[in-house]
């Protein structure tokens, strides 16, 4: 079901998540907003219009941060005929794919592991990396109770590891991929409480980091994996807890975010995007875009060394992918 | 101030002391009220609020425990920071505290937990910690609910839940503010009330003082009243107190008084009552002659005020001085009467009066009584009627007095020139006797009709000085005595003779030909009106013949216009005599005529009359001049077949004479429906031609000139073209008579001209130089007197440095006014532009003017050139031409070329110069060019698909 506002249109899966009082007035806006859209598509032709894309259960958030960079972007590829922007919703990633292989979306903002899947499934172009809230890379990090006898991965074995949740790249995918090169086996457990198969790593889902630090320091499981992010982030590992905690083993760094393009966007369009972006850093309007735009400090190219973490990544999506089909 | 009013001061003012003193004690015992209401209720509310935050308190702390049961039976940080989170939220709420059963803080409710796993300490954690269901305890500003949380029988910890005290005390302090708000405002909007009462009560007070003060002193008011009127001129009022105390006796007393004085006394206000509804003006004077005591016609009549007349010395008023006899002084003073002298007005105004002055026997009084009467009206009445005699005597105008019989009482002067007849033999006699038979029973009945309606105006026929009848204006009016009966008729007599010959002459000058005598245009066109008008009632045909003099202006321009104006009278003595007697001949301007044949049988019968007016015309005409021959071209239209309305049947009759005038004059030509095509055509090209010469359809188009002796190309005749989208290529023999008629020509040749020296300046860019470019020039252009500043601005314009612009001039303009031309030709050689005279041989020229004119070429037109070898005549014409051009010196060309044989014949005899088809037509500018240009060799003859262009 499309949303649409001037320049603005927002897919969302479905309303029955949605609680009546929020259908209604979701239902409202989306008549009002669909007559006042028709127009503007009646003024501005398809191909006269980007269209950014985003993964979100919250559109009305992520709008707010999408559309000054949308707009800061639009504003300079006039020379290739871009007059308006619009920005687009999807519930998940498999309808972000089918938006970028439809042509619906011109460009989208994820992590390396969506990015990587929009590339194989869709046929979208990594164009830039972002620097998500400054920081142009991250790793994951296992942690432990400092009393613990576990140093390495393979003291992991027989133990029970907290994961956020089967989406998280650095709460899940990157320290299950690491066990996996390890040569470890992991499987998840029943409950969080359930005994540990022989020669296995259990994991189980704390379902967000502060009980991932929580458990680990109460000692309900051995031990923990986040990123290195979340381990400097007080909120995230409050400083009584971390004093009776320790890091025993640190993964390989990934890039933090990607900037993507449907693959068949024109050469010259998205070449001219790339290179708004990477120069939005040395302009007072595109350092104020980038601040809205999840707190971005700059884009910058992709050089050898991201292409090799995202061969790295891309190793590991396949890894534990193959776990978990089996 | 008066006695009623300080009675009503008194009573009022005490009545208000009363009702303040009451307001003032009634305000004391409400304030006091209040004040008891404010404490209590604000200690109840303070104990109430007090138990409600507890049991809030302890709500808070129940609906807590219950909610974190799960999240900290599963150690679920996260939710548990959700649900404190929530909960600070709530106003009021100071801490949250989440514990476990290690009596250790398991969640603080900040998202980083700063007091995660920290004892808790103090009296209120001992017993919280104890606590096995929710309590409440309080510590100074605190007050604190604490819940134990279980999982079934398992204690898991507990949640405390710190309040303050605060915002207890800040709600009742905001309560206490609302309490003496809400007592202000009771005691505001009592004394608000107080406040309306009193005044309330002080205008029923006042209301009351007001009422009792006036009874108090009605009667003595009555008293005053009825006292206040004895002796005046408005007489006694009654007076109406009847009582028995002192005020009743006092009233008797009054009533006494009125008595007495009515019977035994007369008021100077009733004399002075009498005075002022007199008419004169009435002065008492004193000893001095001044003004003790006067009248209200004497302060009208001097225009001046009470003040004003009294004391006034009245000898200074008049402008004449007084009698001796009154100025003295004495016991024995007769009285004086003046009948008219000026009075001086206090204004400066001066006024006829009549006066009398007589000696007063009551000297307290006043000396002398004088009276003035004013005499202005009297004096005007006579002036009047001295004017009105004048007038009757001296008016040009014939006057008659009748009595109410109808007989003459008196004639002024006038009346009597008029009717040759002196006063003596008038009077006497009836009025009627002096009017024409036809018009005396009208004269008979003046009198009664002025004595109905005071007024009568009409015409009459009066009988003059010869005797016979005269028109007259008469106008008639009643003079009545004082009681409205008819006393006289004044009856005035406006000779109209000459008035009417007047509008004859001018009916004469409006409508007819002073020349000829015949109806002019307008009175024909009103017949021609008039005649359609009963053709179309009775259905019949009638017939308009226009006829024009065949080549007048000849006569007229060699025998001079006097000799003109006789042929045209004569013409028309000669056609009036030709028509019958209904028919109608007018002359419609210059040598125009137009017959009305009002009645027609047929269509034939026009050209019957047709036929015999043009015979009319086969004898000749004697002018002092001699006698002069010539002819007439008739057009005739007929209703209704070629017109119905006057207007369609001039024009369609006019049409028709000039293609009478074509086909050789001298004869008729009935207007035809072909002939209207025509008409219609030719406005259509009009009207298209005016819109091509201005979006661009028209092309000017090249004739080569060719010199005989070199075959080199020596010039180029430009000649118009126009191309039409629909017709084609019109031939300019048809739309140049079309421009020339409808006046385009001059805007056509103006074009031509700039268009032609701009090409020119084309050729010569492109390296084509050295060529002569003639142009047409019009009549209109020829006699433009800006044509040489136009000239002068086509050449500026093309930027040309040596123009070689030749203009072709026809014969006959050349000779139209010959001093204009040589100048117009000295100019043009001025500024080096050359003249050729077109088409020589078809007009007059005199050869000894020809001499006198700066002209460079002339070309022999192509009507002699075409048989030029089997016709002798023409032969004869071009060697004569070619003969005199050599003696004159000027250039020949031959136009109109198509032969070699032709070209070989003139050059042999010494023609310099040809064009025509044998060369080349007339071309595009750019074939031109592209034809004569640098790149091409020397001209040659066309070829043959040339000379079927």
């Amino acid at each position: 079901m499309a949303y649409r506002c001037k320049n603005t249109r927002i897919a969302r899966a479905t309303t029955s998540s949605i609680r009546w009082p929020m259908r209604l007035l979701a239902l409202t806006a989306a008549l009002m907003l669909t007559v006042t859209s028709a127009a503007a598509s009646r003024e501005v032709p398809r191909g006269q219009t980007l269209v950014i894309g985003k993964v979100s259960d919250k559109p009305r958030k992520h709008y707010k941060r999408l559309r000054p960079m949308l707009d800061y972007a639009v504003e300079r590829l006039a020379d290739q005929g871009i007059r308006a922007g619009e920005v687009v919703m999807a519930r998940d990633n498999e309808e972000m794919i089918e938006l970028l292989r439809s042509g619906q979306v011109d460009w989208v903002t994820e992590t390396a592991f969506s990015a990587l899947r929009y590339v194989d499934d869709a046929g979208a172009r990594v164009l830039v990396r972002k620097w998500k809230k400054g920081v142009p890379e991250y790793h994951t990090v296992f942690i432990t109770r400092r009393n613990s006898d576990i140093h390495t991965l393979s003291d992991l074995t027989g133990r029970r590891l907290a994961l956020e949740d089967p989406g998280s790249s650095t709460a899940f995918f990157l320290p299950v991929g690491a066990l996996l090169d390890t040569g470890l086996t992991p499987q998840e457990l029943p409950r969080r409480d359930a005994p540990v198969p022989h020669r296995r790593v259990g994991y189980t889902f704390a379902g967000g980091e502060i009980n991932i630090t929580a458990w680990v320091a109460r000692g309900i499981v051995d031990a923990g994996a986040y990123s290195n992010i979340d381990w400097a982030d007080p909120d995230h590992t409050p400083r009584a807890m971390r004093e009776n905690l320790r890091i025993f083993h640190h993964g390989e760094p990934i890039p933090r975010a990607f900037e993507i393009v449907r693959g068949d966007l024109r050469p010259g369009l998205r070449e001219a995007l790339r290179r708004v972006l990477l120069d939005a850093e040395n302009v007072p309007a595109g350092r104020r875009a980038m601040q809205a735009y999840q707190s971005t400090t700059r884009f910058d190219a992709i050089t050898p060394t991201i292409e090799a973490q995202l061969a790295t990544v891309r190793r590991c999506l396949a890894s534990v992918r193959e776990m978990l089909a089996r | 101030m008066k006695l009623h009013q300080r009675y009503a001061l008194v009573i009022g003012a005490l009545l208000l002391l009363v009702a303040i003193a009451l307001s003032a004690l009634h305000d004391r015992q409400q304030r006091g009220t209040i004040d008891r209401i404010t404490d209590v209720g604000q200690t109840r509310f303070a104990q109430a609020m007090q138990r409600t935050l507890r049991e809030h308190a302890a709500s808070v702390a129940r609906l807590l425990a219950n909610g974190l049961t799960t999240p900290v039976y599963e150690y679920d940080v996260e939710r548990v920071y959700e649900i404190l989170r929530d909960a600070r939220r709530q106003a009021g709420i100071e801490y949250v505290l989440v514990f476990d059963d290690q009596q250790l803080i398991l969640h603080d409710g900040h998202e980083s937990i700063p007091r995660f796993g920290q004892p808790m300490r103090g009296a209120m954690a001992e017993r919280a910690v104890r606590a096995r269901e929710t309590l409440v305890q309080e510590d100074g500003e605190i007050i604190e609910a604490v819940t134990p949380i279980h999982a079934g029988a398992q204690y898991l910890g507990g949640v405390r839940v710190g309040f303050s005290r605060e915002v207890l005390t800040r709600n009742l302090n905001a309560m206490q503010a609302d309490f003496a708000k809400a007592a202000a405002a009771g005691r505001h909007s009592e004394l608000v009330r107080i406040g309306y009462a009193t005044l309330g009560i002080m205008a029923v007070a006042a209301a009351m003082g007001l009422l009792v003060a006036r009874q108090l002193s009605r009667p003595i008011r009555a008293l005053a009243t009825a006292a206040s009127h004895i002796g005046t001129a408005t007489g006694d009022v009654p007076v109406p107190v009847v009582r028995n105390d002192e005020l009743g006796a006092l009233a008797e007393a009054l009533r006494r008084m009125q008595v007495d004085l009515r019977e035994r006394t007369v008021s100077r206000a009733q004399l002075a009552h009498i005075l002022d509804s007199m008419h004169e003006a009435v002065l008492v004077l004193d000893a001095d002659y001044r003004v003790v005591s006067h009248n209200r016609p004497a302060r009208t009549l001097l225009h001046g005020g009470e003040q004003d007349l009294q004391g006034l010395p009245i000898a200074a008023c008049l402008t004449e001085s007084l009698p001796p006899r009154v100025t003295t002084r004495g016991a024995d003073r007769p009285p004086v009467q003046i009948e008219e002298t000026v009075l001086r007005r206090l204004d400066g105004s001066v006024v006829a009066v009549g006066m009398s002055l007589a000696p007063l026997l009551d000297e307290p009084l006043g000396e002398w009584v004088c009276v003035l009467q004013d005499l202005t009206e009297r004096l005007e009445g006579r002036r009047r009627r001295q004017l009105a005699a004048g007038l009757f005597e001296h008016s040009i105008e014939g006057i008659a007095l009748l009595d109410e019989t109808g007989r003459i009482v008196q004639v002024n002067a006038a009346f009597s020139e008029l009717t040759g007849r002196n006063a003596a033999a008038i009077e006497g006699r009836r009025f009627s006797e002096l009017v024409d038979r036809d018009h005396r029973s009208t004269a008979t009945r003046l009198v009664h009709r002025v004595r109905r309606r005071d007024r009568w105006e009409g015409e009459l026929h009066y009988l003059g000085t010869d005797g016979g009848p005269h028109p007259a204006r008469v106008a008639a009016a009643a003079i009545r005595d004082r009681d409205g009966d008819l006393e006289q008729v004044a009856v005035v007599i406006t000779d109209l003779s000459q008035q009417r010959r007047a509008e004859r002459t001018i009916h004469h000058l409006a409508y007819y030909d002073p020349l000829t005598g015949l109806p002019n245009r307008a009175l024909f066109r009103n017949r021609l009106e008039e005649a359609l008008a009963t053709a179309a009632r009775d259905e019949h045909a009638l017939a308009l013949l226009f006829l024009d003099l065949d080549r007048f202006k000849i006569i007229n321009d060699t025998r001079g216009h006097a000799c003109g104006d006789e042929l045209l009278t004569a013409v028309a003595h000669r056609l009036q005599s030709a028509l019958e007697a209904g028919d109608c001949i007018a002359r419609l301007g210059g040598d125009e005529f137009a017959v009305l044949l009002p009645a027609l049988a047929s269509a034939d019968e026009a050209q019957q009359v047709a036929i015999g007016l043009i015979h009319a015309f086969a004898q000749p005409f004697d002018t002092s001049d001699g006698e002069l021959f010539t002819s007439t071209s008739i057009g005739i239209s007929v209703y209704p077949r070629d017109g119905r309305e006057a207007e369609s049947l001039l024009r369609n009759a006019d049409a028709a004479m000039y293609r009478a005038k074509e086909q050789g004059r001298n004869t008729y030509f009935l207007f035809t429906q072909e002939l209207n095509a025509r008409l219609r055509e030719y406005g259509e090209l009009e009207h298209e031609l005016r819109e091509a010469l201005h979006t661009g359809a028209l092309e000017l188009h090249y004739q080569p000139q060719v010199s005989l002796v070199t075959g080199d190309i020596v010039g180029a005749e430009a000649l118009m073209r126009w191309h039409h989208p629909v017709r084609g290529w019109v031939p300019p023999g048809k739309f140049i008579p079309i421009a020339e008629d409808s006046g385009l020509i001059g805007e056509l040749s103006e074009w031509a001209l700039a268009e032609a020296v701009r090409e020119q300046q084309r050729w010569e860019s492109a390296g084509l130089t050295g060529l002569r470019l003639a142009v047409n020039l019009s009549a209109r252009q020829f006699r433009d007197p800006n044509l040489i500043q136009q000239i002068e601005q086509a050449l500026t314009a093309s930027g040309t440095s040596r123009p070689r612009l030749e203009l072709e001039i026809t014969e006959t303009f050349l000779m139209d006014d010959i001093d204009h031309t040589v100048q117009l030709l000295l100019k043009l050689k001025e500024l080096g532009v050359r003249v050729s005279v077109d088409d020589f041989g078809t007009g007059y020229s005199s050869l000894a003017y020809l001499k006198r004119f700066p002209i460079h070429t002339l070309k022999i037109d192509r009507t002699f050139i075409r048989d030029i070898q089997e016709d002798s005549d023409d032969a004869a014409i071009v060697l004569a031409i070619l003969s005199m051009a050599h003696a004159l010196g000027v250039a020949v060309v031959a136009e109109g070329v198509e032969r070699a044989e032709q070209a070989d014949y003139l050059s042999s005899h010494g023609c310099q110069y040809a064009q025509g088809f044998l060369y080349a037509p007339a071309l595009p500018g750019e074939t031109f060019l592209a034809r004569y240009g640098p790149r091409n060799g020397p001209m040659e003859r066309a070829s043959a698909g040339d000379h079927e262009r």
